[in-house]
């Protein structure tokens, strides 16, 4: 599975005061689900449940703290998000 | 205070910046992007004068180009299957015979204010606003566990 840099989507010239970034809320733990799998369909292109099955397998292990991954280091970061016995 | 509608969470929180697979565009003539994950605990403290307390507990931070390419990330990952757990800096840089970026550059732990502060003192990063000095000092204070 490659996991390639890809190109960055830029928010130019972002404002403190604009109410899209000053805004902040707090996700359910289904809404919590959603991102962590549009995160890993994004980032890994599979579901999040079959990446959290994969890893568990020990997949991927090796491209963690990788900084040539690091989107895939921000995923498994999230894995404590969405499994409290992660911790 | 006289009540919280505040219960603390089982996990830790995440603060990120911007939305996972963006990067925020730094106003700088080196076109710098920034990316930002702050997981920290909250914990009531009933005695203390401030009743709710923030920790920082894991971070991934990173200056990246254009090309999402990160040039300096500093991780604190405690958990996850890194051997490394304590916090790094990778830099994407080579140091004589010495290639840096896949090594774990140990550091303490690095509050998100220092790395801003760094990135407007020694990358020119043009702060957004003029008291951000200010603003930064307060921001120090955040504690940590190690």
């Amino acid at each position: 599975m490659a996991t390639e840099a890809k190109p960055t989507t830029e928010v130019d010239e972002p404002s403190i005061d604009d109410p899209q970034w000053a805004s902040r809320r707090y996700f359910t733990e289904e809404e919590r689900h959603e991102l962590f799998d549009g995160l890993a369909r994004d980032v890994m292109g599979m579901s999040g449940e079959e990446f959290l099955r994969r890893w568990d397998a020990g997949e991927f292990h090796e491209l963690f703290d990788d900084p040539d991954h690091s989107d895939l280091t921000r995923l498994v970061m999230r894995i404590s998000l969405v499994r409290q016995d992660a911790g | 205070m006289l009540a919280s509608a505040y219960f603390a969470a089982p996990h830790a929180h995440l603060a990120t910046f911007p939305p996972p697979t963006r990067a925020v565009r730094l106003r700088s003539e080196h076109d710098p992007h920034l990316v930002i994950d702050l997981f920290y605990t909250l914990a009531q403290q009933p005695r203390a004068q401030e009743p709710w307390s923030a920790t920082t507990s894991g971070y991934l931070y990173a200056l990246r180009d254009a090309q999402a390419r990160d040039l300096i990330a500093f991780h604190w990952h405690p958990k996850g299957n890194s051997p490394v757990t304590l916090p790094h800096v990778h830099v994407r840089a080579q140091a004589g015979p010495l290639p840096l970026f896949k090594a774990h550059i140990p550091t303490g732990v690095i509050p998100l204010a220092t790395v801003i502060r760094f990135a407007i003192v020694e990358l020119g990063v043009q702060p957004l606003r003029p008291d951000w000095r200010a603003i930064l000092e307060v921001s120090d204070e955040v504690p940590s566990t190690p």
